[in-house]
């Protein structure tokens, strides 16, 4: 087999003990920017690119690898230790993450997200070792119409998730893809919603109101919940995982490892839509759904391997065709280039060595990342003893760096805080916050795929419905959505004309708190 | 609080987005008479219109509910979140302001001096009192931040204005980030 | 406790006082800290390499540190704001290209060419039309006379309504070639949709497309310029075809504020030089296609940004509300 023997050699060279070292340095980088509050992995490789210009191409890749690999995990830290997702991907793991941390499971819960991440992602890097020409012509197919019904089963598991209250989650996706709309438009470069002010033509991004929502809240909270010393956080150690454990939520990994890698191909999409899709999936799928908030296993595992399963997959258009889907793998790609590299089907016969040897990267990246993980976990766990006081203005200040880290603009500090101001209220009036962040993500890529798609298939509507993979997805998402409202509608049909209290959600006093956030 | 009142009160929030979302669709784009001259029939403005349409169909209905509920007001009660018994609340308001004003200070102050202002207030107000602590803590993690985003992420924080432009300088020179 | 915190300020403060009046800006010394390098567009992208490659090589001699910080957004007038807020003392430049000036042009962003002063003109191309390996069309020729017979059904990936791209396909459109135009806002999708076959063509400058042309799966079929590419010699110029449309260039210049002192721009001019002397950036520019022949002063570089502004506003006024938004069939 001419692929075993290249990744031998790329084995040899990912193991070389140069680009060892700094293939483990990147992912211990990595976990602990993605762990860190407001400093997400996009930020660490945005501010490691530099560097890498200094080393050579293969050495740069790894570095870049690891970082990529341990920083999508690394969030999941924080979400699950103080129910502050580290980067966008990691919202998911708040919901059953944190609750587990409350009940004294955090390291249950840390094991748990861990070894999925690790298989998710070995799982995806498989699959970019050996199915990386197949899958990129299958990546070439898809055009405007299937990504925008992509995304359309993203906004559609956002509701999904909400059985309770649609309406608000509905509310607040929609508020949203309202905040995503903000800025020049994708088609004429007009200003839109801007108010005169010319800060908002550059738009507002994800990263930043998810910083503001979740951080700024939590933090307050952090210092103010039980009047006088405030609270401190609980890290007892939780019964270990043995193998059996993992083995209760294997379909859960599964599943979520089959999504995350599917849409780890999409452009745009990336790891926070793979982790929404596999939770709200799992949610219907693992049947248990009615108690997911409480601190599942399941609702854990599934976005977690999802998450880390896109990382290996995001790869497969970067470097069979050199279309980068998602920030990371533009900054990949830049690297790339600074190098004199040119990703493309030349890549592989030109580069061979340099190629398997990335992909051997991904595969140890991954493995390490198990052992890494534990590590940064451990100290973060250490790092909830310091009074709340001390972590929460730290937390605060990095949330501030990140916010601006990620275009270097002030504006987006101040975008930041006033999301963290609308994220407590929010808070405290037990309204979603995570369909809004989701629908920030996924507004401007739906309208741009709405607006390109009718561009170029002569204004015509029905093109959505007509291509066969974007008709089945947009079919699937329809019984998706039909399939999860079932249970919220269900009641509403059957009520009894003279009992006020039954069908009426608002009577129900007060609405479960779903998202958990 | 009456029940009336606590209804009314419930129900600010769904108007006001209401009325926000009918607002804002008057003033999607600064020169409508840019985007009536397109042939295009969605053009800049239609997918705006059509989420700031659904944000107010979803309040709307939002208000709907209210009413239903208000109607049955006899038997609604504040609800009580255990989560937030004994919760502070004026320390919460003082504590968003504070970040608020940090965001504010930011430009002017640089972000040494703010950050270093910032983190003695916030651990003084979340109960931090013994003054070495404090002082350790905000010396050393203003240090460190700056040593990680400054020196080693080259991050281009502001410096300040006018003479906390020139602190911050000099400082940055003292540390050997400069 | 707060006094504490107030007196430990005072005593660090005081510590510096001496550090910071010995700090007034000098002139001779420039530069004595890190010189920050905006990139106006996000990582990856030709405004981002050409920021990196001239910082890399610039560092040396200039002897400080160039952080390159990207600072995307509204087609680059979020990066260039920047530039022009922080203050005018060399210690910020910005990569000014283009695509920004034509925003500009189209009523984008509150700069004007008079705002900066240009430092040096780093790169030039042309644009080009390409289309698919396995496109039936293989000469322009060929395109144009199947636009001709089928009008509109001919499609072309391009950035948006209103850019140059625009423009080249509007003035296309009047010279009897109708197609239709589709943004991609996106480059990496824009590149993949000819390549997937969801549009016939795409309108792009040879260098953000190299990895592409090197591999065969795009093929230039015409370059809107004056004369032949040197490094496309096989493909013919607008001009040789009758079309009068090789006047949009696409430059990327650095740029300060209007207002930096003189003898600054002077010193960041000369490492320019140097730097587009050094063969390292002459492997760069020849691989993306986009090395300019002669250095360019400052004063040259305003004239011709201006004159650049100044040929976009034309040509947007020509083809105003006529065809905006070309309604296809």
């Amino acid at each position: 087999m001419d692929i075993l023997a290249n990744l031998a050699g790329g084995f040899a060279g990912a193991l070389d003990p140069y680009n060892f070292v700094f293939l483990v340095s990147g992912l211990m980088l990595g976990v602990v920017a993605g762990a860190l509050p407001g400093i997400s992995f996009v930020n660490a490789m945005a501010i490691a690119l530099p560097f890498t210009y200094l080393l050579p191409p293969v050495t740069a890749m790894s570095f870049l690898g690891g970082i990529y690999v341990g920083g999508v995990f690394g969030g999941s830290i924080s979400s699950i230790l103080i129910n502050i997702p580290g980067t966008p991907a990691s919202l998911p793991s708040c919901w059953d993450g944190y609750p587990m941390t409350r009940k004294g499971l955090s390291s249950r819960a840390l094991s748990i997200a861990i070894t999925a991440s690790a298989f998710g992602g070995l799982a995806s890097a498989l699959l970019l070792t050996f199915g990386a020409p197949p899958f990129a012509s299958f990546a070439l197919k898809f055009d405007q119409p299937e990504f925008f019904a992509a995304t359309i089963l993203g906004l559609v598991s956002v509701i999904a998730i909400a059985k309770d209250a649609p309406l608000m989650s509905a509310l607040s996706m929609f508020l949203g893809l309202l905040i995503g709309t903000v800025g020049v438009d994708p088609m004429y470069g007009m200003p839109r919603l801007t108010l005169g002010v010319p800060d908002l033509e550059s738009g507002i991004n994800f990263t930043v109101v998810m910083i503001g929502l979740f951080a700024i809240g939590e933090v307050v909270d952090l210092i103010c919940k039980r009047a006088g010393g405030g609270r401190s956080i609980t890290t007892k150690p939780g019964k270990q995982v043995g193998l059996s454990d993992l083995w209760r939520v294997k379909s859960s990994i599964l599943r979520g490892t089959g999504l995350g890698c599917t849409i780890g191909v999409i452009p745009g999409a990336g790891a926070t839509v793979g982790a929404v899709i596999a939770y709200s999936v799992e949610k219907q799928a693992c049947g248990k759904g009615d108690r997911f908030g409480t601190g599942m296993e399941e609702g854990l595992a599934a976005p977690e391997a999802a998450k880390n399963a896109t990382t290996g997959t995001a790869m497969i258009p970067l470097l069979t065709l050199g279309i980068p889907g998602s920030a990371a793998t533009a900054i990949m790609l830049a690297a790339m280039l600074i190098h004199g590299l040119n990703p493309g089907p030349l890549l592989f016969t030109s580069n061979t060595t340099l190629v398997y040897t990335i992909f051997a990267s991904m595969l140890i990246a991954n493995l390490l990342m198990i052992v890494a993980a534990m590590g940064v976990a451990r100290v973060f766990s250490t790092l909830m003893r310091v009074p709340p006081a001390i972590l929460g203005a730290f937390i605060i200040v990095l949330s501030v760096v990140g916010a601006y880290g990620v275009r270097n603009n002030l504006f987006d500090v101040y975008v930041c805080l006033a999301f963290g101001i609308v994220g407590y209220f929010m808070k405290r009036t037990n309204f979603p916050p995570a369909p809004l962040v989701v629908g920030v993500i996924l507004g401007p890529l739906c309208e741009r795929y709405f607006l390109t798609s009718l561009a170029n298939y002569e204004g015509n509507m029905a093109v959505f419905f007509t291509r066969p993979i974007s008709g089945t997805i947009l079919a699937l998402s329809a019984i998706f959505l039909a399939w999860s409202m079932w249970p919220a509608v269900k009641p509403l049909l059957r009520r009894p004309p003279n009992d006020p209290t039954h069908g009426d959600p608002a009577a129900k006093e007060p609405p479960r708190r779903v998202l958990k956030a | 609080m009456t029940p009336l009142s606590h209804g009314l009160r419930r129900l600010a929030t769904p108007a006001a987005l209401l009325a926000g979302s009918l607002l804002l669709s008057q003033h999607i784009v600064r020169d409508s008479t840019m985007i009536a001259s397109l042939p295009d029939p969605i053009g800049p403005a239609g997918w705006p219109r059509l989420m700031l349409g659904a944000v107010g169909l979803c309040a709307l209905i939002w208000i709907g509910r209210e009413l239903l509920a208000l109607r049955r007001a006899v038997d609604q009660q504040k609800p009580i979140d255990e989560e937030y018994e004994g919760y502070a609340h004026g320390r919460a308001m003082i504590g968003l302001g504070l970040v608020v004003l940090y965001g504010l200070a930011l430009p002017q102050l640089g972000f040494p001096v703010a950050t270093a202002a910032f983190v003695a207030l916030w651990c003084l107000i979340g109960g931090i009192r013994r003054p070495l602590t404090l002082a350790l803590v905000t010396g050393i993690g203003c240090v460190v931040l700056l040593y990680v985003f400054v020196l080693l992420a080259q991050m281009p924080l502001n410096r300040g204005q006018g003479v906390f432009d020139g602190f911050t300088v000099a400082l940055y020179r003292l540390l050997g980030i400069y | 406790m707060l006094r504490n915190a107030l007196t430990l300020t005072a005593a660090v403060a005081a510590l510096l006082t001496p550090v910071l009046s010995s700090d007034p800006a000098r002139a001779d010394d420039y530069p004595s800290r890190p010189i920050e390098v905006i990139a106006t567009f996000g990582a990856g992208g030709g405004a981002d390499l050409m920021a990196r490659q001239f910082a890399r090589l610039a560092e040396p001699h200039l002897r400080v540190a160039m952080p390159v910080v990207n600072v995307s957004g509204a087609s680059g007038n979020a990066g260039l704001t920047r530039v022009l807020t922080n203050p005018a003392d060399g210690y910020t430049v910005g990569t000014l290209i283009a695509l920004s000036v034509s925003s500009w042009a189209s009523g984008l962003g509150t700069a004007k060419p008079d705002d900066f002063v240009y430092v040096a003109m780093m790169q030039n191309s042309p644009s080009m039309l390409y289309v698919s390996k396995n496109s039936p069309f293989k000469t322009y020729e060929e395109f144009a006379a199947h636009a001709k017979a089928n009008p509109g059904k001919l499609r072309v990936a391009t950035s948006g309504y209103g850019t140059q791209d625009d423009i080249t396909l509007k003035y296309l459109g009047s010279q009897g070639v109708p197609v239709t135009n589709v943004p991609f806002a996106r480059p990496s999708e824009r590149y993949a949709s000819p390549i997937g076959g969801h549009t016939d063509a795409i309108y792009e400058e040879p260098g953000d497309v190299a990895q592409f042309l090197k591999s065969g799966d795009l093929r230039p079929i015409v370059v809107f310029d004056k004369q032949r590419h040197p490094s496309f010699p096989d493909v013919p110029a607008s001009a040789e075809l009758g079309l009068d449309i090789g006047d949009l260039p696409n430059f990327r210049t650095l740029a300060v504020p209007a207002g930096t002192p003189p003898e600054r721009v002077q010193k960041l001019h000369e490492a320019a030089a140097k730097v587009l002397a050094s063969p390292e950036w002459k492997t760069f520019c020849a691989d993306t296609f986009t090395c300019v022949d002669t250095l360019v002063t400052p004063d040259q570089a305003k004239e011709e940004v201006k004159a650049f502004y100044e040929t976009v506003k034309g040509y947007l006024d020509r083809f105003a509300t006529k065809t905006v938004g070309q309604t296809p069939g």
